[in-house]
């Protein structure tokens, strides 16, 4: 299934399917104040809802990352009571309550994520907490971002057993997920099959009878673009994922890989999350740095499992492929229209700053659509992508046939890797 | 280990017990001993042999340490198997309870890392089993003692994670110690011959071993010795398949 990875708007951009079947909310989104108070009834997708505490961001560098990291620093596992909590009454508006106490959450932000059993039971505790009183389905544990793949993922399990723990003490009824949350840079440069690092996760995680799962999130230090081109790192995901869910009987709930998320479906995980800006697609430490730049709309092409550039490109595929390369959707008809008429290009896909409502829904809708393979049986799951895969791979070769070549606006590279990570879990697993 | 007899006053009245006593001659070993004496003194459980006093004593003037455990009366399972194959129900009894043990010690992260034939203990004509010398067993958030790179435990029933050397092991090693030493109580010999590699590459097949061996007892120790440990079965889910077995055959 597809959840929308939320942002600070809940609503879901363009004309997107509200059908959209859950939600996962960052922490980074909000300060714990606000959303807290947040009327989540307003947005269907958010009636099934996931709340990622983000333990992972706790090396961020509050001098470049001052947004982020005052929203972090107001949730109780990163920094407890460093500030008093929002209170409309005392402080009227949340921008009032930042301006108060941003420079002492930022002052408090650096070291605080507690190292000891007591700070760490502490803070898992809290996270658990939150997520029962913001009426998650799921509870995620809070779990450290994985950067060395020498120490044999001691820390991690800590905070696993911490989260149990506070689980039991709580009283927890619902489902409860580990964080997995692994940098890139321990994943590259080795084979997959045999990364001791993976062998000590599934092994630690599927020992522990409590836990329904894992919440797993790659962080792509080593990316540049959009999408993850990485045949180590996207096989990893696939063999861990194949260890919990048909090893273990445990589920997997994928985040930040993009539409790469569908493949992740057809090996196991019962739930994908993705959004159409770069911070909603990848985690990448750096995309939290404090920017002023907007964002540019983007042409997702479902059949070539990729982005077409809007200012060339799109209008070079098109006049040779016709809409082949593209898909109907609510929000990307107009784009069809106008190119087929000759009046490219329409109001809502000008190549402009923040022009992105509709090149937003039309990315949801491709990932809603490609959610929907989670209801077909196991072995339709992995021919359907198998098709999808091989399909994008054939219509990279055909752009790049007629001088379209790679570039920040049009991926044309990640899809043969994508399809070689598949290809190569199929022949691991004998599927 | 030596069998002792521990004297106390229970009710102004002198008492004896039966006791079995390790001792530690090796100064080196103390940190290791505290750590085991830290993770299970205070573990109850009828599965397990507990730790009934520990201390210092004397010997020519050396001061050691020892550990006495409840002595457990009966016949070590590799005893037993000397004299031939073990019916499939003693099986799943054993498994039943060596498997509580296991899940038992690991709701407390400890895993025992020397699961075999001689650690396991037959009573009650051979109905129940009590697994014995948790000796290194060790916590999962202590650091490990082990020089990196080397392992502990019995060749010929080390589990892949273990002749990786992996220094945080879960109870899935454990299961798939028990797992051989199943193997072998059913088929009276070893079922590599102590060939530890062979297990850790292609473990054979429970029904290839012992063709007798009743189907659904196979099936389950075929997928104790997965290779991949998330691939095994966890310990609480095995105690009830056992029983279910040891109720039925």
């Amino acid at each position: 299934m597809f959840y929308y990875n939320a942002k600070y708007t809940f609503a879901l951009p363009g004309q997107a399917p509200t059908a959209i079947a859950g939600g996962i909310i960052p922490a980074s989104a909000m300060p714990a104040g606000q959303l807290v108070r947040r009327d989540f009834r307003k947005y269907p997708y958010l009636q099934h809802r996931l709340f990622d505490p983000q333990l992972y961001l706790s090396s961020l560098d509050p001098d470049v990352s001052a947004k982020s990291v005052v929203n972090l620093a107001s949730w109780p596992w990163f920094c407890p009571g460093a500030v008093p909590e929002y209170d409309s009454d005392t402080h009227k508006s949340v921008k009032n309550w930042k301006d108060l106490n941003a420079a002492a959450l930022l002052q408090s932000w650096r070291n605080c994520v507690p190292n000891d059993a007591q700070g760490i039971g502490d803070a898992a505790k809290a996270a658990v907490k939150a997520q029962m009183e913001l009426g998650c389905e799921m509870i995620i544990l809070p779990g450290p971002l994985t950067t060395l793949a020498t120490q044999q993922y001691a820390k991690e399990t800590e905070w696993v057993d911490a989260g149990l723990e506070a689980c039991k003490s709580l009283k927890v009824g619902i489902p409860v997920l580990a964080t997995v949350a692994i940098s890139d840079n321990v994943l590259r440069g080795l084979d997959p099959t045999q990364n001791p690092l993976l062998q000590t996760i599934t092994n630690q995680l599927s020992a522990r009878g409590e836990l329904a799962g894992a919440y797993i999130l790659p962080e792509l230090a080593s990316e540049s673009g959009y999408v993850c081109t990485s045949r180590e790192t996207l096989l990893c995901l696939l063999l861990l994922i194949d260890d919990l869910v048909r090893g273990a009987g445990k589920t997997a709930l994928v985040n930040y890989v993009g539409t790469f998320g569908a493949v992740a479906s057809a090996v196991g995980a019962s739930v994908w999350s993705s959004g159409y800006y770069r911070g909603q697609r990848r985690l990448k430490l750096a995309d939290f740095e404090d920017q002023e730049g907007r964002a540019m709309p983007r042409y997702h092409s479902l059949k070539l499992a990729g982005d077409i550039g809007l200012q060339n490109d799109i209008q070079t595929a098109y006049g040779q492929f016709g809409d082949r390369i593209l898909i109907d959707t609510k929000d990307g008809r107009s784009l069809i229209q106008a190119l087929a008429s000759g009046t490219y290009p329409p109001p809502e896909w000008e190549y402009s700053q923040s022009n992105i409502a509709a090149a937003g829904g039309h990315y949801v809708e491709i990932a809603y659509r490609l959610g929907q393979i989670a209801t077909q049986s196991s072995s339709a799951r992995i021919e359907t992508v198998k098709r999808w895969l091989e399909g994008a791979v054939l219509w990279s070769s055909n752009l790049q046939k007629i001088g379209i070549t790679s570039s920040s606006q049009t991926e044309l590279t990640h899809q043969a890797v994508w399809l070689n990570a598949f290809q190569t879990w199929r022949s691991h697993a004998g599927i | 280990m030596y069998r002792g007899l521990r004297t106390s006053t229970r009710n102004g009245q002198p008492t004896s017990d039966d006791c079995a006593v390790k001792y530690y001659f090796d100064p080196a070993q103390d940190e290791r001993v505290d750590r085991e004496i830290r993770a299970l003194d205070g573990f109850r459980h009828p599965n397990l042999a507990n730790i009934v006093e520990h201390g210092r004593i004397s010997v020519i003037g050396e001061s050691v340490r020892y550990v006495a455990w409840e002595y457990i009366d009966g016949e070590p399972l590799d005893t037993r198997i000397k004299r031939g194959p073990l019916p499939g129900k003693v099986v799943a009894c054993v498994a039943r309870d060596v498997a509580r043990a296991i899940d038992h010690i690991w709701s407390k992260r400890i895993v025992h890392r020397d699961v075999a034939p001689k650690n396991m203990m037959l009573k009650n004509g051979d109905l129940e089993a009590v697994l014995i010398d948790l000796g290194i067993a060790r916590h999962l958030l202590e650091s490990p003692l082990t020089a990196p790179g080397l392992t502990w435990g019995t060749h010929g029933y080390l589990s892949p994670e273990q002749c990786r050397a992996e220094p945080n092991l879960t109870c899935h090693s454990d299961v798939f110690s028990l797992g051989v030493s199943l193997q072998e109580a059913l088929a009276g010999r070893h079922p590599t011959r102590g060939d530890q590699q062979t297990l850790i590459t292609s473990p054979p097949k429970t029904s290839d071993l012992v063709p007798s061996s009743p189907a659904a007892l196979a099936e389950i120790i075929d997928l104790m010795l997965s290779l991949r440990a998330p691939f095994r079965p966890l310990p609480g889910p095995l105690v009830i398949r056992f029983a279910d077995l040891a109720a039925s055959l």
